[in-house]
């Protein structure tokens, strides 16, 4: 194959074939949802531009900044219902260490440059469980789940942030479970899911337009109740805010 | 389409994409480092030691307490093991490591029907298990300056749940060499690659060499249930009463009752 777009494309090529579609709106999905500035925009334009009902689940997988993305995670579910209560559900936290914590610490330098290995395919994975659960166990008449959503853009960097990595989980996920009605995607950058594709620029923009108080989402990895500022998350988030010529409101405790 | 033929279409498909990528679907890790997933169980510890008699693989052995019911004697299990592989072969088994984590997350194990288990299995349980040995690859790769690109996994031919055929295996290593951005990774089972010599391996076979060898099947702990004494009547029991009793041999374990044949 000669480049990405190649293989992107037989990948999608694969799943016409076995089911006759690449990706598909759903009705319901379940929802990574982690109090991040891009998951939180996300889902605030799934609401607003969609017909769609959301179970949004936050992993508790031993990060340094939980309480401050819980702290958002919880902001924004509040906010959310409030506008939205039959279509966003209660917010499910659940804990799982990804990376498990006895690898973690000696994975953190590995990690700066190349992101923990497979960890959003773990926490996808994990969202496919909580849909199965959710089917088993909930009452009354409920429409099967096979939608996994997260929240990546073209902008993110590693390489498990792809379309090509959401196509092979999606595969990977089909195989296991000998359904091809699961896809696992991010709404952000999958073109067949026709809802405009957006960087975090264009994001900011369109949230400050909704008057969504985004200075509440957390990006920065470290244990500060104020972004540090330096961070590859926080660079990222300011330099999009400043490229976007929009005023940022998040607390910074550094800016180089 | 059938099931058999429908499974051989995604096969083909999943190889032709690794092929491309690589020039080879999937190859021996000779005198290799490898992560090997070990369970305690009879076929991951057969898996490990031919891995090294066979391949004279260096086996990095990785425990997962996952929180399943019967999670602490296959810990027992694996820790007798690794004190005898690590005495048996110094040069080719290393220090264990053991991680923690639910797979799946027990709140979502609630409610799930048995006969959706049966079929099956745990939703992506096995995949989450390879991938957290790809993390505990990069930790080492990292750390102690290795270059640990195969991950091995003990399922034998025998095995009938999606989750350890050889479409899963693939889809496996695509996702792997995806996120790790390198096509050199590799997700085998010692036992069901066609394209190694004298493979797909059942557990009956593996029975018979492992006897051949000396491995003390004793030590194995193959019962799902939380009972310290293999129970003999889950399918698991059952597969493996079955497969010595095919082998002709007889199974060192003791099991409840008056079960065992």
């Amino acid at each position: 194959m000669r480049d990405w777009k190649d293989e992107l494309k037989f990948y999608e090529e694969f799943l016409v074939r076995r089911r006759g579609w690449v990706s598909r709106w759903p009705q319901r999905v379940v929802f990574l949802y982690s109090g991040g500035l891009d998951s939180t925009i996300t889902i605030a334009r799934l609401l607003e531009e969609k017909e769609i009902e959301i179970f949004p689940l936050f992993i508790n997988r031993g990060q340094r900044n939980l309480k401050y993305e819980r702290e958002s995670a919880y902001f924004f579910e509040d906010l959310f219902r409030k506008k939205h209560r039959n279509r966003f559900h209660k917010l499910r936290e659940i804990n799982v260490n990804v990376p498990p914590k006895e690898i973690k610490k000696g994975l953190r330098g590995y990690a700066t440059k190349f992101g923990y290995p497979l960890r959003n395919t773990i926490l996808q994975m994990v969202g496919v469980q909580y849909a199965l659960s959710l089917l088993e166990n909930f009452v009354g008449d409920f429409e099967k789940i096979t939608s996994v959503f997260c929240a990546q853009i073209y902008d993110d960097p590693f390489p498990h942030s792809t379309l090509i990595s959401l196509r092979a989980t999606t595969i990977a996920v089909c195989q296991n479970l000998e359904e091809w009605s699961w896809q696992i995607t991010s709404p952000n950058i999958d073109k067949y899911l026709n809802l405009r594709p957006m960087g975090k620029i264009e994001m900011i923009k369109w949230a400050l337009k909704q008057q969504l108080p985004i200075e509440k989402t957390r990006s920065c990895y470290e244990e500060n109740s104020f972004h540090c500022g330096i961070c590859l998350s926080c660079r990222r988030r300011r330099t999009a805010f400043r490229e976007a010529g929009l005023p940022d409101n998040t607390k910074y405790l550094k800016l180089v | 389409m059938d099931r058999i033929s429908n499974e051989r279409g995604i096969l083909k498909q999943l190889e032709k994409i690794i092929l491309s990528k690589r020039g080879y679907i999937v190859r021996v890790p000779r005198n290799e480092p490898v992560i090997f997933v070990m369970s305690g169980g009879l076929d991951s510890t057969i898996g490990a030691a031919r891995a090294i008699e066979e391949w004279n693989c260096k086996i990095y052995p990785l425990f997962i307490r996952r929180h399943a019911r019967a999670t602490k004697y296959e810990e027992v299990a694996f820790d007798k093991i690794s004190s005898y592989f690590l005495k048996k072969y110094p040069n080719n088994f290393y220090l264990p490591k053991k991680v923690e984590i639910e797979v799946p997350p027990l709140i979502f194990k609630v409610g799930l029907r048995e006969e959706r288990l049966k079929k099956l299995g745990h939703a992506m349980r096995n995949s989450t298990l390879q991938n957290l040995a790809v993390q505990y690859a990069a930790w080492l790769n990292d750390t102690q300056n290795l270059n640990i690109r195969t991950i091995l996994a003990g399922n034998v031919k025998d095995d009938f749940l999606p989750h350890s055929s050889l479409e899963a295996y693939r889809a496996q290593t695509i996702l792997i060499c995806i996120d790790q951005n390198d096509w050199k990774w590799q997700l085998v089972s010692p036992f069901i690659e066609p394209y190694f010599s004298g493979r797909p391996l059942s557990k009956k076979d593996n029975i018979l060499w492992a006897i051949e060898k000396g491995i003390p099947l004793e030590y194995t702990r193959t019962c799902i249930n939380d009972c310290e004494v293999a129970d003999g009547t889950c399918t698991e029991c059952k597969d493996r009463i079955r497969a010595f009793k095919e082998a002709g041999v007889e199974d060192p374990l003791i099991y409840q009752g008056e079960l065992k044949r």
